[in-house]
């Protein structure tokens, strides 16, 4: 099935390779300030210190933190086989703290071939926790606590961060609670009491900066010489990739991509996509490769809901848009109607169409949402008395009609009288 | 006659080379297999020219089929005899412990091989290989039908392989037949059914076992192929399994096919274009032909009928002369007709066809069940169908035949088609039973194994049947020859052990051991005679405050009469009985014994085997090493490696004093270096005295702790004893970080007579052991609890301490409330506790006991521990630094609590008040303050103080219950805490509620415990309901006359009970106590006192720390915290980068930066950083935000204006315009980091924005980025 294709091939170990995060972020491992080193310095020290330490990780999503924090765990797990045990929490999963627990429990047992039971009430588990965790402190064991969106668990009594942190304060425990988070306050939701166990270390997950884009994108795609793949083939594809990768053209692509958004998980998407429009025939990467990719990763949904309006949706939009600026209180599908009408009569346009036609395109338009109702009250209502608002600017109208294939000239007049 | 006697002959021949054992050797296997492949290997052409005169097959068919698989078989077994020979590891249940088993392959004997025609070779040397592999002799019968490859093979096996066990007889039906009536130990049989019935019944007479390998109507369902690839396959794999093995003369060939109507005409079309194009125009080249005439015969005859004959629609032509048979295919013959229900065998091929081809499963189960059934299809379902609903030996989808040489699959049939599987490890199991060992060791026995019976050990029985296997072991492990002794101690690998001591071994080097207790124990070897054993008198203590029983011992003669020194194991089925009788059992604390005083809690040496007394010189007196006399008055030095005792005079240089640290002596010195230094020899006629521990550490005696004394009915004294055993006799066995000197304490209790004990010794923990100075021989190291169950660690160190607080407070009521001459009660009480040791050692691995519920008892905790010792524990040495960071966690204990005087006296003396008051009014304390200002800690500490007071007598007993508000489910769940706490019963809230209300209210009638109690709620606040009547009930305990109920609430708020009803706060806001936060003075004291004696923090740090945390919070936890991430921080440093930033010392010192960034760490938000890194449009973003803040003054913003601000400022500088949805996302990303407040992103233009952080933080942090945006700060 083309697997003897070395491009083929080539095509799988990239897609691969993005796909997973312990490569990805392997990159990141080997300088002693890399996020990395600190992260794993705290745990293993733990282990090996039978201490007790809680971790904040926090930075914007796509920065890896969960990624770093499982590389850590896999290296940390081969390193000391039988002493750690990893117990992870979702804050969207279990915030509520009856359920947490019973987790907690859970894998607490499926992790020591315990029996478990989901009848237990919230005093046993806790109190079992509070065993094992004693228990384990005796057996130089060290469980890790992750807790994902860790600002989900701030939520109500923080009884189990409560008790977590608590149990870390005696000695026989040996406990890391590791949280990640992408709110930057995360530590601040705490509870004043919580605050006071929590240990106040902090991970900062940043955006790589341009030079380690440049070099996570060689990581990357760089061939493995010690692969599968032809030698020959392999010493070409990175010659002509470490062509590419100093072409202006390519770090323009690059700029344009960081321009919005530089994180890692947003870099990935786009090589993914590039390495997706790799030609198969030529068997090597091209900077139309990246140019290509580049729309596909930058979507515009609402330009593009707008593109495929019909017109009278179109003249929906411009009429809505003209009562905005007449800046008449209220505007629902009647006076839409009004405007419509008043805009046939004016010009006398052919495109004119009957009223439940017209309500069939205004719903349409509620259902993309390029409108709205302006509240949620008044739900009996039907749609038509309703308010609406428009919820796309002049500008991006303006665009849209222009872009749009089969736009009337007199909309197009209309936006530009405006204007 | 003639050949009757020689087949007897023979057969004698071949079992008397059998019972010689030589088949037995692996040697022999693996020559004669090896024999068996040079034979096929040089003898490939005449094999091949057999076949041809007797089949007709051609050279590469032969190939192929017979000589190919077999050179494949005997590699396999040649490869596999190995790990085949080898025993498998078998689990035994717990109720075993401590055993082992295994099952091991062992040849069956003498075996009869009975092939068939059709493939003179393969399958008759097939089961050969696993026969040989096997180890067993055997007979081999060819068939008579194809009698130049039956010569052949006759002539081979002669001249390859060891006649004298390998026969072959070649003969017909009567031969045969003779041949059955010999006794064999199986019989391997290959053919038809009819002579397979004839085998059996004969075998029947001797109970042989059989495995019949017969044939049968092996079906082709043929589904709809679409695709014209798979269309060609298809034909080619039904074409040569049906024609191209032996012409259709197998068992395992096609011998008709099912389609579905519409596919039929299709498949014939396609089955003649593919008949043509493989064997082409004159197919006797490339297809065998018929064995003999009367099958050829047989063949015609099914052709011959009239509706068969008519259905024909490809080939048909027959060639009588040359026994050749074209390929014939037939449409749709009668199902009742003779082709369709007898196995052709042959190359005929009828096609039945099905309305649907998912009615082939019934047409398949009405036939008998077939040898093989094939499948062409790319249906998964009807796969999946035709696998759960028939029955066949194998079936195979999209092809044919490969099963026959696939090793790692079975071959064999099922039902009609035969019995018995063979092929690859299969053969060898065929041809080998599978012998079932089980050990078991003298060591632990169950007492109700035996009568008398009772109830009792009925419901033992019940508990313990439940097997529950071990999941540590794989079933399939192999076990190598000399697999290191795991579970039970066995003298004879110590003894190894001991032997191999002297040859060069992995020690743990000096350096290392540096840290360890060893060095703190300078072990001087002083030793007095102790007065020999004289006859003595025993005196004992009682437990209960008797009068002091004395006894003379029994004489000398007799006890070593009755003096086997057995390691005795009796159970309580003994007192069981005693107990029956009206007699009982007396229990001591002290026993004083042959001259030795004994209480509970000693350790002591006891006698291992019956000979153990073989070297029973006097063991009190270590001899030295080197010249063997005793210590006498001159000074011995011991080896901190092997422990031996060297005069300070014998050595060489001659040592003058004892040196400072560790000493080693040369002889281990030279062993490590790798040179080989033997001890000296003892003088003749002298043998070398061993002390008590050292047969204690080469197992000669086993060391025990006593956890009870009794004396029995009849007079002997027992104690029951709780074993130590030595690191060797672990499962890890010894791992290089042990001690020399180190001992476990297992969980396997045992009752031994006191007549088995030595003597004293002293087994401590570590830091004990680090204390005692010249305390004898007889001290060891005991720091880990051993689980002779799950072969895992466990410190023991935490739960000592914390058993010892129990019984310190526990005890003290025994002797209260305990009728101390009623030692009945005593008793059962010992009885309960032995019962439940049993059955928790012996079924609550058994039973499903979950192990989180059971109303607060936790079960099964017992199976966590370490498998091994983890080496950082021990072989780690702590830098200042390490220490420096233990010491501040915040769960290290201090060992006092400075700056709280005042606060302690306070809490003290209301306690004390409340207590020692002799109507001991019910009081009420709050407590309040900021977290971490050490509210808990003073509480407990006061506890702590008045507890040991209690213990000295000064003050009355009390009980006291601990509760956090926070860890309650709810706080009606209190009651029960409350409840739980002081009666140790679990019951729901609203029934320990209204005991509660009885207990405190109702005067104490019951009298029960009339103790004060002292109530200490963390948290209080949590416990505040919507009417407070959790609060109130609690709050309105104290104020009832005789409640004696103190209660110290504790919470963060000061003005609580202001907050709370005024009916509340009356009741709790009288007494109140206020924890300041610290300040620095205070703090830099709490962080010094910590870490008094370790170099490690300059002075300027800790005081910067100090101020900084007094100056936020004055949370004293947060000063600890900052002060053990700088040490973490500055150790990470060093750890980097080894060199750079030590001082002159070589030592790190924490100072100003580390606690710096640690503080910063804390207490810095990263907004700043964050925004810094991120994306120039975000940083365009939030600058027209600030912008937008001060055009405006509003702090709130839409996104509309944002955006039209955004753009401005893009196309005014050149910058590239966003679009909108782009800018909306990136204004999602920064909301979600929190930097922005905003609403939900479906709102677009609509959506609020709000910055989260003062927007000059947001100036500061843009102003930086001029590289990339330098035009940004003329906006801001």
């Amino acid at each position: 099935m083309g697997r003897d294709n070395p491009a083929e091939q080539a095509k799988i170990i990239l897609r691969s390779r993005i796909s997973s995060p312990s490569f990805v972020f392997s990159f990141f491992s080997n300088s002693p300030d890399s996020n990395y080193s600190k992260l794993k310095y705290i745990i293993s020290s733990s282990v090996t210190e039978a201490c007790n330490n809680s971790v904040l990780l926090l930075g914007p999503r796509g920065c890896g933190k969960v990624a770093v924090l499982e590389i850590v765990l896999e290296e940390l797990l081969k390193e000391h086989p039988d002493m750690i045990s990893v117990i992870r929490l979702n804050g969207l999963l279990h915030c509520d703290n009856n359920c947490a627990l019973k987790e907690i429990a859970r894998q607490l047992c499926l992790e020591h071939q315990l029996q478990f039971s989901k009848m237990a009430s919230y005093d046993d588990n806790s109190q079992f926790l509070l065993s094992m965790l004693r228990e384990c402190g005796l057996a130089h064991k060290t469980i890790v606590f992750v807790l994902d969106e860790f600002d989900l668990f701030t939520q109500g009594k923080q009884r189990l961060l409560y008790s977590l942190l608590d149990a870390m304060q005696s000695i026989t425990s040996q406990a890391v609670v590791v949280g990640v988070s992408c709110r930057l306050d995360a530590d601040q939701l705490l509870e004043k009491r919580v605050r006071s166990r929590f240990s106040h270390r902090k991970l900062l997950f940043l955006p790589p900066s341009r030079e380690d884009v440049q070099r996570l994108v060689e990581h990357i795609l760089l061939l493995p010489t010690d692969s599968s793949l032809p030698n020959d083939y392999t010493a070409a594809f990175n010659a002509k990739l470490l062509k590419i990768l100093t072409d202006e053209k390519f770090k323009g692509i690059i700029d344009t991509l960081c321009y919005s958004d530089s994180t890692v998980g947003h870099l990935l998407r786009f090589l993914f996509s590039a390495i997706c429009h790799m030609d198969i025939k030529s068997g090597f990467l091209s900077v139309d490769n990246f140019r290509s990719a580049l729309p596909s990763i930058q979507r515009q949904p609402k330009m593009e809901g707008l593109k495929d309006c019909s017109v009278l949706e179109l003249y929906i939009l411009v009429c809505m848009r003209r009562l905005e600026v007449k800046e008449l209180e209220l505007c629902n599908f009647n006076s839409i109607m009004k405007e419509y009408k008043s805009i046939h009569d004016a010009f006398q346009t052919s495109d004119y169409y009957a009223r439940n036609v017209c309500l069939r395109a205004f719903e349409h338009l509620l259902e993309r949402a390029l409108i709205s109702f302006e509240d949620n009250k008044g739900h009996g209502q039907s749609a038509e008395f309703r308010p609406v608002k428009l919820l796309i600017s002049w500008h991006e109208l303006h665009q849209g009609l222009k872009s749009h294939r089969s736009c009337p000239a007199i909309l197009h007049k209309l936006m530009d009288r405006e204007g | 006659m003639d050949s009757d006697r020689e087949i007897g002959e023979s057969v004698r021949e071949v079992r008397q080379t059998f019972s010689s054992g030589k088949t037995r050797e692996e040697s022999w296997r693996r020559a004669q297999l090896k024999k068996l492949l040079s034979l096929l290997l040089e003898r490939e052409d005449d094999i091949c020219k057999a076949l041809g005169q007797d089949l007709g097959k051609h050279h590469v068919e032969s190939y192929r089929d017979e000589v190919g698989p077999l050179i494949k078989s005997v590699n396999y077994a040649l490869q596999g005899l190995k790990k085949w020979m080898s025993g498998r590891k078998a689990d035994l249940p717990l109720a075993a412990f401590p055993a082992s088993a295994e099952l091991v392959s062992e040849p069956l004997g003498v075996v009869l091989i009975i092939s068939s025609w059709n493939f003179p070779f393969g399958l008759c040397l097939e089961p050969l290989i696993g026969a040989i592999a096997a180890g067993n002799a055997v007979v081999i019968k060819p068939s008579e039908l194809s009698p130049a490859s039956s010569s052949v093979l006759a002539d081979l096996v002669h001249a390859y392989l060891d006649t004298t066990a390998i026969k072959i007889i070649q003969g017909g039906v009567a031969v045969g037949e003779q041949l059955l009536q010999q006794k064999w130990d199986k019989i391997f049989f290959t053919g038809s059914a009819k002579v397979g019935r004839i085998v059996m019944t004969a075998a029947a007479n001797y109970l042989t076992p059989v495995a019949l390998e017969l044939g049968g109507k092996c079906p082709a369902v043929v589904d709809v192929l679409s695709s014209s690839w798979d269309q060609k396959i298809a034909m080619k794999r039904i074409l040569s399994a049906k024609f191209g093995t032996c012409a259709g003369q197998a068992c395992i060939a096609i011998d008709y096919i099912l389609v579905e109507k519409k596919f039929s005409t299709t498949l014939v079309e396609l089955l003649k274009t593919a008949i043509l194009s493989m064997f082409g125009e004159n197919p006797k080249a490339n297809i065998a032909r018929i064995i003999n005439k009367s099958h050829f015969s047989r063949l015609r005859n099914l052709l011959i009928e009239p509706m068969v004959r008519n259905s024909i629609v490809h080939g048909g032509w027959m060639d009588e002369d040359n026994l050749f048979i074209e390929p014939t295919v037939l449409f749709d013959p009668p199902v009742n007709s003779g082709i369709m229900s007898e196995e052709i065998f042959g190359p005929l091929l009828p096609i039945i066809t099905l309305e649907r081809i998912e009615d082939s499963i019934e047409f398949i189960n009405a036939m008998p069940r077939p040898l093989a059934i094939y499948a062409f299809t790319n249906n998964e379902g009807l796969k999946k169908k035709l696998s759960s609903r028939t029955s066949s030996g194998s079936i195979v989808f999209n092809d044919a035949i490969i099963q026959y040489v696939a090793d790692s699959l079975p071959f064999g049939g099922v039902g009609e088609s035969g019995f018995g599987r063979y092929h690859g490890k299969f053969s060898f199991e065929m041809f080998s039973h599978d012998k079932a060992i089980a050990r078991r060791s003298f060591l632990v026995d169950f007492w109700f194994r035996y009568p008398p019976w009772n109830h009792h050990k009925l419901q033992l029985f019940k508990s313990a049947y439940v097997f529950d296997y071990q999941p540590i072991s794989s079933p399939d492990r192999v076990i190598e020859p000399l697999t290191p002794q795991t579970s039970t101690p066995t003298t004879n690998l110590r003894r190894s052990l001991r032997l191999t001591s002297d040859s060069p071994q992995p020690t743990p080097a000096p350096s290392r051991l540096k840290n360890s207790p060893h060095s703190a124990r300078k072990t001087l070897k002083t030793y007095q005679n102790v007065a020999p054993y004289s006859p003595t008198t025993i005196s004992i203590t009682p437990a209960s405050p008797q009068p002091t029983e004395s006894r003379k011992k029994r004489k000398p003669q007799d006890n070593q009469a009755s003096g086997i020194e057995k390691r005795r194991v009796l159970r309580s089925d003994k007192c069981r009985n005693a107990n029956n009788k009206g007699k009982k059992r007396v229990y001591y604390k002290k026993v004083v014994y042959d001259g030795g005083e004994f209480a509970a809690g000693d350790d002591v040496y006891v006698k291992r085997r019956e000979d153990g007394s073989s070297d029973d010189e006097d063991p009190e007196v270590e001899e030295c090493r080197v010249c063997f006399k005793p210590a006498g008055k001159r000074i011995m030095i011991e080896c901190d490696d092997c422990l031996n005792g060297f005069h300070l005079t014998c050595l060489k240089p001659p040592l003058k004093e004892v040196p400072e640290g560790d000493w080693v002596c040369n002889y281990c010195e030279a062993r490590k270096s790798g040179k080989i230094l033997k001890f000296p020899e003892p003088p003749k006629g002298k043998k070398r005295a061993r002390t008590a521990r050292e047969k204690l550490l080469s197992s000669d005696l086993w060391a025990v702790r006593i956890e009870s004394l009794w004396k029995e009915v009849d007079g002997s004294y027992w104690c029951r004893a709780r074993w130590y055993i030595i690191p060797e006799e672990t499962a890890v066995g010894r791992q290089p970080h042990n001690l020399r000197r180190e001992l476990y304490r297992t969980n396997d209790f045992a009752d031994i007579e006191m007549e088995s004990i030595i003597r004293h010794c002293y087994v401590m923990s570590p830091k004990e052991f680090s204390k005692a100075v010249n305390d004898g021989d007889d001290v060891f190291l005991c720091e880990y609890e051993y689980d002779i169950q799950w072969h895992s660690f466990k410190r023991i160190a935490g739960i000592d301490k914390d058993e010892d607080d129990d019984e310190g407070a526990d005890t003290d009521d025994d002797w209260n409330s305990c009728d101390e001459s009623d030692s009945a009660s005593e008793q059962d009480i010992e009885y309960d506790d032995e019962s439940k040791i049993n059955l928790l050692s012996l079924t609550s691995p058994a039973h499903p006991v979950a192990a989180n519920s059971r109303k607060g008892r936790i079960f099964g905790l017992q199976r966590i521990g370490a498998r091994k010792i983890p080496e950082h524990v021990r072989c780690h040495k702590q830098t200042d630094l390490e220490k420096a960071k233990a010491t501040l966690l915040l769960a290290t204990l201090p060992k006092s609590l400075p700056c709280r005087d005042k606060e302690m006296d306070e809490i003290t003396t209301f306690i004390k008040g409340a207590i020692c008051d002799e109507q001991c009014l019910g009081r009420c304390l709050y407590i309040h303050g900021v977290p971490g200002t050490g509210k808990t800690m003073s509480v407990l500490a006061v506890m702590r103080n008045l507890k040991s007071e209690v213990d000295a007598g000064n003050i009355k007993p009390y009980c006291f219950v601990e509760i956090n508000g926070l860890k309650l489910a709810s706080p009606e769940n209190i009651y029960s805490v409350i409840y739980e706490g002081l009666s140790g019963h679990r019951v729901g809230w609203k029934k320990a509620l209204h005991f509660l209300n009885e207990r405190f209210s109702d005067e104490n009638k019951r009298g029960k415990d009339t103790r004060p109690c002292v109530l200490l709620i963390d948290e209080l606040d949590l416990l505040v309901t919507r009417n407070q009547s959790v609060l109130y009930n609690i709050l309105d305990w104290p104020n009832k006359p005789n409640s004696k109920l103190i209660v110290i609430g504790i919470a963060n708020t000061m003005d609580l009970p202001e907050k709370l009803l005024p009916r509340i706060s009356s009741r709790m806001g009288i007494q109140r106590l206020c924890f300041g936060p610290y300040n620095y003075q205070q703090l830099q004291e709490i962080i010094l006192s910590r870490l008094k004696g370790i170099d490690a923090f300059e002075k300027l740090a800790i005081e910067f720390a100090s101020r900084k945390v007094a100056a936020v919070s004055g949370d004293a936890r947060r000063a600890l915290e900052i002060c053990r991430r700088a040490a973490e921080l500055a150790d990470y440093r060093a750890k980097r980068s080894p060199l750079s930033s030590t001082d002159a010392a070589g030592k790190i010192m924490v100072g100003m930066a580390d606690v710096e960034s640690a503080i910063k760490e804390m207490f810095q938000a990263p907004h700043i950083q964050v925004i810094r890194s991120s994306s120039k449009l975000s940083k365009i973003f939030l600058a027209a935000m600030v912008h937008e803040l001060y055009k405006t003054g509003m702090a709130e913003t839409t996104f509309e204006k944002l955006a039209m601000t955004v753009s401005c400022f893009c196309s005014s500088n050149g910058e590239m315009i966003p679009g909108y949805d782009a800018l909306l996302k990136v204004g999602c990303k920064l909301g979600e980091c929190r930097i922005l407040l905003c609403e939900a992103g479906t709102r677009h233009k609509l959506q609020k924005l709000q910055l989260n952080y003062p927007s000059d933080d947001v100036t500061f942090a843009l102003k930086d980025s001029k590289e990339d945006l330098p035009w940004l700060t003329k906006y801001l």
